[in-house]
């Protein structure tokens, strides 16, 4: 097991620096720094200037920030001004429960894939690969509807008229993102690197099938999972086309969306408004940096494909 | 058939049909009959509440003759292909940069890669402000240099260029990641015997570093062309297509085309043509890096 | 004022301590919850008699309000229970559509200016005309307001709250140039004689003086809506066709263009929705608006509040007649109720005195019937909101006025940014207002 991690860890960091050149070319190493901190400053300054904004009056202007003080309060204000509270629930169960489902169905197909020579697998792998590109809003009109006719669900008789479908639920919300190709295309080129022998030595153990794939080689799987689980956590937190299309009222709206509101509506603070972004965004931008390792890894092996 | 080993090859392979038949059937449901479903819209008058009539290639006719669509894919190609050219250069840049071997170096990584994990929503809030010509600290810059007000998001010319560099500034970093670990892939030995046949840093760069990236680049651009094909939520959020229609794409008509004009027909045309342009965006990168394969020393 | 009071609420309410509430018990039952995936669901079927009713843009306290006061007063009258279902404005249409088209609306519906007739024309309302003849209230709605809800002679919806959208103005700058509220313009060209003397280039407070509710929406084609009918235009003549390029909507479109031609107003300042407008920001001194820039200002503007005046409707000519707009919010019923009775009469509760009143109040709004103006609220209003009422003439009836207002707006920004000629502008508008509607 910590053969196969260490192997991830050293994909994943940085490769040895050239050390030797970078020793005869020291005159250029002061300039590289230069650069190196533009660059950052071009990020570091507009993401410090918004948690400045969000700190202050909420006549904040241009160089002005803190003229009306500081304001911490902001941030607890922000929360109660408008559903999110609400809004950050609805997201949560959303996310939670679409990127678990996407990375079982992920695993146990990953792993099909990559171990067991069944039939059709060649099909599969090939459709898996041409849904790779496949935008998804170019299948948002569409599902909208199928998932609305729905037949016997939400009130929908047998022909899917007559109540709303998935319309406004959990569930609608969740389903673009139940499953991927690309979280099934990047568990199988993990899977693929395992070695045989383990799988053997558990059959002749007696092991059966399903064993081997959940207690054998999914714990290997890790890294992978957790790319595709940040991934997954991603796709479904940020997404703001599909649950604009797919709610109709308020209480199944998530922090995108009733962000957007809370934007558009008259006379929001702005102060408030860059508190109320702080907070949504810093779940997922911790499982960011959390998931970092792997993450950058995952993104590379995505590439290869 | 009954040798046991054959036995257990048939336990075995059903086993891997029941391990992924929960994932085909979800795939199926949310991809590929609604790309099914679509194609067939396209073909009919239907506004989501009566039946939909079969009025044949009508949809597309319209589509065709029909300026605004024009006008939306125009734009789409703007935006997408201004910020993957720009884009591909400033991260190949960047990655080569972060490639040498600087003190901090993974922290400045990690402040270069923070944007790519907020939403378009978040982002397009943030750069409404930066941006914004009374209050927004750009502009305020710009006047302290004794530069007049630029309206960002308002002037015709300027609207869609920001956008721009905004989604470039979220972007980057992802795709800097994967031309960093393109670039680290590179033998260090090409490198060193460009340098001891006396290359010089930017012949290496050219003759070394970039044949080396190529299929990887071509990765690159494509996977973010195809990305920015699908802007939607930028122009939503920030300028609401406008000003005049400098920043409607074409997924913001169909949005509009399938929920104020409740023109499914015409939706479904612009999202089954969208899919089309991606297909094709993507055999093209597929025949590249065939093409790219053979000439390659090593895979990077 | 109903915004303020929602942003600077310092303590937790009781519905925040609930919801965290919910979070929990939501983390707990995910499982549970993806099975089934319920959410509000359509509640309509089920056992219980319960009417539902969406709700557009409302607050906390507009929502608390619904469920206790009126919710008592519903359930004593019918004994139905009331469930609420709220969404926000901008993409309310959109909301509505996607119900409708589901057949999943509730059975009573917010409404906004303009949809009436794009969501009767596809049959997804119920017509009200001999309950609202039945109704001994019905003489007190305003009559031109009730025009924003039919469709082909059908009512539709009754009004609740009105956005009447006149010139208005901020007292102290025009103090400083000689004005006072007698002396308010009431002809274009006073309109405009003022705009100069406003301007910075002539000494005067404001960069650009006139605001014509410029956002990203379609605000400046409603400013220009009003000047045409200012000028005695229409959208369409009776047989349907187009009839921008007539004298009065060259006359209106040339008079809108002069003024960012001669530099005063600004096409860059666009309001968001967020923070300060030009009006209360100081750089505009008048705004073709309603009790929004009254509340922007209220909200945003330096110590001391400056005033805002709601000035007389103007006039194209000293011999034409004053023109207001207004944007009227209606309740409807949707066609596929299975309680139309009971419909009714929560549309009967909800546009009665008492109810509009601190319905109007929550959503900082004007009042549709003329005895709906005891509230303090009402009251504590610049009076010229209520007297440019009586000149309210609406947008036409139209199931495609959604997609009219965007292509007309886009045309406009062409004109004013020098791009066509007012000519070319409102040639172009005939052909794509025509081609929308269907006529030949």
């Amino acid at each position: 097991m910590s053969t196969v991690l260490d192997r991830i860890d050293e994909k994943s960091q940085a490769r040895p620096p050239r050390m030797q050149k970078a020793r005869r070319r020291k005159p250029g190493r002061a300039r590289l720094y230069v650069i190196a901190l533009v660059v950052c400053a071009m990020y570091l300054v507009p993401m410090l200037y918004v948690v400045g904004v969000s700190l202050g009056g909420p006549t904040a202007s241009g160089g002005a920030l803190f003229s009306d003080g500081v304001h911490p309060e902001n941030f607890l204000n922000a929360f109660q001004s408008a559903d999110f509270a609400l809004y950050f629930a609805n997201s949560t169960i959303v996310t939670v429960v679409s990127s678990a489902c996407q990375v079982a169905l992920s695993c146990m197909a990953g792993y099909a894939l990559a171990r067991i020579n069944f039939r059709g697998r060649g099909l599969v792998m090939g459709g898996l690969i041409a849904l790779l590109v496949v935008p998804p809003e170019v299948i948002m009109v569409p599902l909208f509807i199928i998932l609305t006719k729905f037949p016997l669900l939400g009130g929908n008789d047998i022909l899917g008229a007559g109540g709303g479908g998935l319309l406004n639920t959990y569930f609608g919300l969740m389903v673009p993102h139940l499953a991927s190709a690309l979280g099934v295309f990047l568990m199988r080129q993990f899977y693929i690197d395992l070695p045989d022998e383990l799988g053997q030595a558990a059959r002749l153990d007696g092991a059966g099938e399903f064993r081997i794939f959940w207690q054998v080689y999914t714990p290997l799987a890790f890294p992978a999972v957790a790319v595709v689980a940040v991934l997954a956590f991603q796709g479904a937190w940020n997404d703001f086309l599909w649950p604009l299309i797919m709610t109709r009222s308020n209480d199944m709206q998530t922090l995108q969306l009733g962000l957007t509101v809370f934007f558009q509506q008259d006379s929001t603070q702005w102060n408030l408004l860059m508190a109320a972004v702080l907070i949504i965004s810093i779940p997922v931008v911790v499982l960011f940096l959390f998931g970092q390792r792997y993450f950058q890894s995952g993104i590379v092996a995505g590439s290869d494909k | 058939m009954a040798s046991p080993s054959s036995l257990a090859e048939r336990k075995m392979r059903r086993a891997g049909v029941a391990l992924v038949t929960p994932a085909v059937a979800v795939i199926l449901l949310i991809s590929i009959i609604p790309l099914i479903v679509a194609g067939y819209f396209s073909l009919t008058k239907f506004d989501m509440i009566n039946k939909p009539q079969w009025v044949g290639l009508e949809n597309y006719r319209r589509l065709f003759g029909d300026e605004a669509f024009w006008e939306a894919a125009t734009n789409t190609f703007y935006f997408a292909f201004g910020q993957v050219v720009v884009g591909v250069v400033v991260a190949l840049m960047v990655a080569m940069l972060f490639s040498q071997a600087l003190k901090g170096g993974a922290a400045m990584r990690t402040v270069v890669y923070i944007p790519q994990a907020a939403s378009y929503v978040v982002i397009s809030l943030i750069w409404t402000f930066l941006f914004d010509p009374a209050i927004g600290p750009i502009n305020a810059a710009l006047n302290g240099l004794g530069i007049d007000t630029i309206y960002f998001l308002t002037d015709q010319n300027w609207a869609m260029p920001s956008i721009m560099v905004m989604s470039l500034w979220r972007n980057l970093g992802y795709f800097m990641v994967i031309l960093l670990a393109g670039i680290q892939a590179i033998p260090t030995s090409i490198n060193e015997a460009a340098h001891v046949d006396g290359a010089n840093a930017f012949q290496r760069f050219f003759l070394v570093t970039i044949p080396q990236l190529k299929s990887t680049l071509l990765f690159v651009f494509v996977t973010w062309f195809l990305g920015a094909m699908q802007m939607f939520t930028q122009s939503y959020v920030m300028t609401q297509g406008g000003p005049i229609n400098a920043t409607r794409t074409l997924v913001y008509r169909m949005y509009d085309s399938a929920f104020t004009e409740l023109n499914i027909g015409a939706a479904s045309s612009i999202a089954v043509l969208l899919f089309l342009a991606v297909v094709l965006a993507s055999l093209l990168l597929k025949l590249g890096q065939k093409l790219f394969s053979r000439q390659e020393l090593s895979t990077p | 004022m109903p915004n303020a009071a929602h942003t600077t609420s310092h303590l937790p309410s009781r519905r925040t301590i609930l919801r965290a509430g919910t979070l929990a018990a939501g983390l707990g039952a995910l499982s549970a919850l993806s099975a089934c995936g319920t959410g509000t669901g359509s509640a309509t079927g089920g056992g219980g008699k319960t009417l539902s009713l969406q709700l557009l843009g409302a607050d906390e306290k507009t929502i608390d309000f619904l469920k206790t006061t009126v919710a008592e007063q519903f359930k004593t009258k019918t004994g139905f229970e009331l469930e609420l279902r709220t969404s926000d404005w901008a993409s309310g249409f959109q909301k509505m559509v996607t119900a409708a088209a589901s057949s999943s609306l509730a059975d009573v519906v917010t409404l906004g200016g303009i949809w009436t007739a794009p969501l009767a024309s596809k049959n997804a309302l119920l017509p009200l005309d001999e309950k609202f003849a039945a109704w001994d209230e019905s003489a007190q709605f305003n009559k031109n307001m009730l025009t924003d809800a039919r469709y082909e002679d059908k009512l539709y919806a009754l009004p609740f709250a009105a956005d009447t959208r006149t010139a208005c103005y901020r007292m102290d700058h025009l103090e400083s140039v000689g004005y006072t509220e007698d002396t308010l313009p009431t002809t274009w060209d006073e309109y405009k004689a003022m705009a100069e003397k406003l301007s910075t280039k002539n000494g005067g407070p404001a960069k650009s003086p006139i605001s014509w509710f410029n956002d990203k929406s379609i605000g400046i084609q409603q400013s220009f809506a009003q000047l045409m009918f200012q000028a005695g235009g229409s959208y369409w003549d009776s047989s349907g066709k187009a009839t921008f390029s007539s004298d009065a909507g060259k006359n209106a479109l040339d008079y809108l263009v002069s003024f960012y031609k001669d530099g005063l107003s600004d096409f860059n300042d666009v309001f968001t929705g967020t923070g300060a407008g030009a009006v209360a920001a100081g750089r505009s001194s008048a705004e073709y608006s309603g009790l929004l820039v009254y509340r922007n200002t209220q909200d945003f503007a330096d110590k001391p509040t400056p005033k805002i005046v709601a000035g007389p409707p103007l006039k194209a000519t000293s011999s034409s007649a004053p023109v207001s707009s207004a944007w009227v919010n209606k309740f409807g019923v949707a066609a596929g109720t299975k309680h139309q009775d009971e419909a009714w009469e929560l549309v009967k509760l909800l546009t009665s005195v008492s109810t509009m009143e601190t319905l109007n109040e929550r959503v900082g709004a004007l009042p549709t019937r003329t005895d709906a103006v005891n509230s303090d609220f009402f009251k504590g209003l610049p009076e010229g909101f209520s007297k440019a009422s009586e000149f309210v003439v609406t947008q036409p009836s139209s199931p495609n006025m959604l997609a009219i207002g965007p292509a007309i707006k886009i045309v406009l920004q062409k004109a004013i940014l020098g791009q066509a000629t007012t000519e070319e502008a409102l040639t172009e508008i005939d052909k794509k207002v025509n081609e929308i509607n269907g006529v030949a």
